[in-house]
């Protein structure tokens, strides 16, 4: 089925091992073609959640997840405006998700963010050091089924605590499943700040999500 | 024979994978040194020696320990490691949260062909300068000259320690200064720009920690690894732009009598074969849980000594009991010989003082 995707002149291939030029090259041949704007960006679309799979297998790395990130941006910002009206696809579900207080990592948030994307989740990305108050706010105004709380230190456990506390007092903490991410979580830690899951990497993080956005 | 020297030797020891009494044990303790024994984090970083009398306060309330993997601490060696700013506790940041790197992208595409034409060192300095602060190169420069003050200090109070110097690998020092995102879009789009400054960073790069590490008769240095670990590259990535310029260092470092301290963060399993192309019975594989320390132990367990690597997580907020457990385990399965009882990475600023004596106590088997 893969296969399939090589027929609009490798595109999905050249993205899919970082040429960039040339997926770009071949955007602008099939746009010349008369190949409809929202059919190429599927294509790139596909090639980042091929690269997503392989990524989960351990065939790719997070470098290739950020080039392939930049070159399905560069294709986007190229289509995109000719994309009279907009399709909008029904969602997987939706996601607020931010590194907590006290912590300015993003890396792994922002992988997380981009294979929710591709994967078809609409996604709010509060950013970086982002306060309790600040994801109560995004949870009241955008309705999600999941909270994505991310962090590097092993500080942000006590910033997930107090999150997670902050949503509860607002009432909020049953209208959303909580994961927790970042290389030092565990289950201890989940337990600990009251998580409802957790994840070390964008493979836990869609799985979880997936487990929760079903029938959503 | 004094208590002191039994534990260097016990040290020495293990890294020379020969016969302990017991597994050693070492604390990284850095800010939690401070945390622990009441002193702001913005002391802390104020002065050298003020770190030095923390990790001496923490060194002596654990009691137990075998040595702190290096006496002192200072901002200014992250902003020469990491090639960028560092916000601070006193400064941008309230008087006692910790330190954070922030890597924002300060070195540009044109600067791979400053290093190649200029060189790495007068390159970095001017670059500190430039771009991280006024005055920044002078601030790691003083610091290093404040070493053998550091080192009388930490001797006087019969402190052991590992190293004072630190080195990491083009790649990071790159890649901190481009930002991890920046860099890796050069790795794809300007390869052969980027080889080419690295080889132009690697004459040199090494002779200030050697020789500041023999000035001051230091065992080691400590030469980190953070974001070129197996995990978040690809093998053909890795073998063109990591491991040519780490193995390189390790041997000028170990050529030089000293014992390189590979401070490995993140997952390195996948290439652990290949360090079996250092020198043996030379190194310190110092790994932070994440990389697989029990497969680490197969495959190297007859070449390096292996550190590490009680889980920060589990010093922060786990129970003595399971800091306690886990402790005994890594002492089970990868020691008696060519072992280090030791946090993964840095032990945590929060974690409690009690969770750190049961990894110490671990190590006695008491």
């Amino acid at each position: 089925m893969r296969e399939d995707y090589m027929a609009e002149e490798g595109l999905t291939r050249a993205i899919v091992e970082m040429r960039e030029d040339d997926a770009l090259a071949i955007v602008e041949r099939l746009l010349e073609k008369g190949f409809p704007s929202t059919a190429v960006l599927e294509r790139a679309r596909e090639a980042m959640v091929l690269l997503g799979e392989r990524f989960e297998l351990g065939e790719v790395f997070v470098p290739e997840l950020i080039m392939g990130g930049e070159i399905m941006k560069a294709i986007s910002e190229r289509v995109k405006p000719l994309i009279s009206a907009e399709t909008s696809q029904g969602k997987r579900g939706t996601i607020v998700i931010g590194t907590v207080a006290g912590d300015i990592h993003d890396i792994g948030k922002d992988i997380v963010v981009l294979m929710l994307d591709v994967n078809g989740y609409e996604v709010h990305d509060l950013g970086i050091d982002v306060a309790a108050e600040r994801f109560v706010e995004a949870i009241r105004s955008h309705q999600p089924q999941v909270v994505g709380l991310s962090g590097l230190l092993t500080l942000a456990f006590e910033s997930m605590k107090k999150t997670i506390e902050a949503i509860a007092a607002a009432g909020l903490r049953d209208q959303v499943m909580i994961m927790i991410g970042g290389s030092p979580v565990d289950q201890q830690v989940a337990d600990y700040t009251g998580a409802d899951g957790w994840g070390r990497d964008a493979a836990a993080a869609m799985s979880l999500a997936a487990g929760w956005t079903k029938g959503a | 024979v004094s208590d002191t020297d039994i534990r260097r030797q016990r040290i020495a020891r293990a890294v020379a994978l020969e016969p302990v009494d017991r597994v050693p044990v070492v604390l990284e303790g850095v800010a939690w040194s401070a945390r622990v024994t009441g002193m702001t984090l913005a002391k802390f970083l104020s002065d050298p020696l003020l770190a030095t009398q923390a990790n001496i306060d923490a060194f002596r309330a654990i009691g137990d320990a075998d040595a702190v993997n290096n006496p002192t601490f200072a901002a200014a060696s992250l902003n020469f490691l990491w090639m960028t700013k560092v916000k601070k506790p006193g400064e941008d940041l309230p008087e006692d949260e910790p330190w954070q790197v922030e890597e924002s992208g300060l070195m540009q595409p044109e600067d791979y062909d400053r290093i190649v034409a200029e060189g790495w060192g007068p390159f970095q300095a001017a670059y500190l300068n430039e771009r991280v602060g006024p005055g920044k190169f002078e601030e790691f420069i003083a610091f290093v000259q404040g070493t053998p003050a550091v080192v009388a200090k930490a001797n006087e109070a019969d402190m052991p320690f590992l190293s004072v110097g630190v080195l990491t690998t083009p790649f990071e020092y790159l890649c901190g200064g481009r930002s991890f995102s920046q860099f890796v879009f050069d790795l794809f789009r300007i390869p052969d720009k980027v080889e080419q400054a690295m080889q132009a960073m690697m004459p040199g790069l090494c002779d200030a920690g050697i020789g500041l590490s023999k000035a001051v008769g230091a065992p080691g240095i400590w030469i980190g690894g953070w974001r070129s670990a197996s995990k978040m590259l690809s093998q053909p990535l890795w073998d063109r732009f990591v491991f040519p310029y780490l193995e390189n260092i390790v041997h000028q470092v170990a050529a030089a009598g000293i014992t390189p301290i590979l401070h490995l963060d993140s997952d390195w399993t996948r290439d652990l074969a290949r360090f079996r192309a250092l020198p043996a019975k030379t190194c310190i594989l110092s790994l932070d849980s994440m990389t697989d320390i029990r497969k680490a132990k197969e495959v190297l367990g007859d070449h390096m000594c292996i550190m590490g690597d009680v889980p920060p997580g589990l010093l922060s907020s786990g129970t003595p009991d399971q800091v306690y457990e886990h402790s005994r385990s890594l002492v089970a399965d990868i020691g008696p010989t060519g072992y280090i009882l030791q946090s993964g990475c840095d032990i945590p600023v929060d974690a409690p003082m009690e969770n750190v004596e049961a990894m110490v106590r671990a190590a006695h088997g008491g």
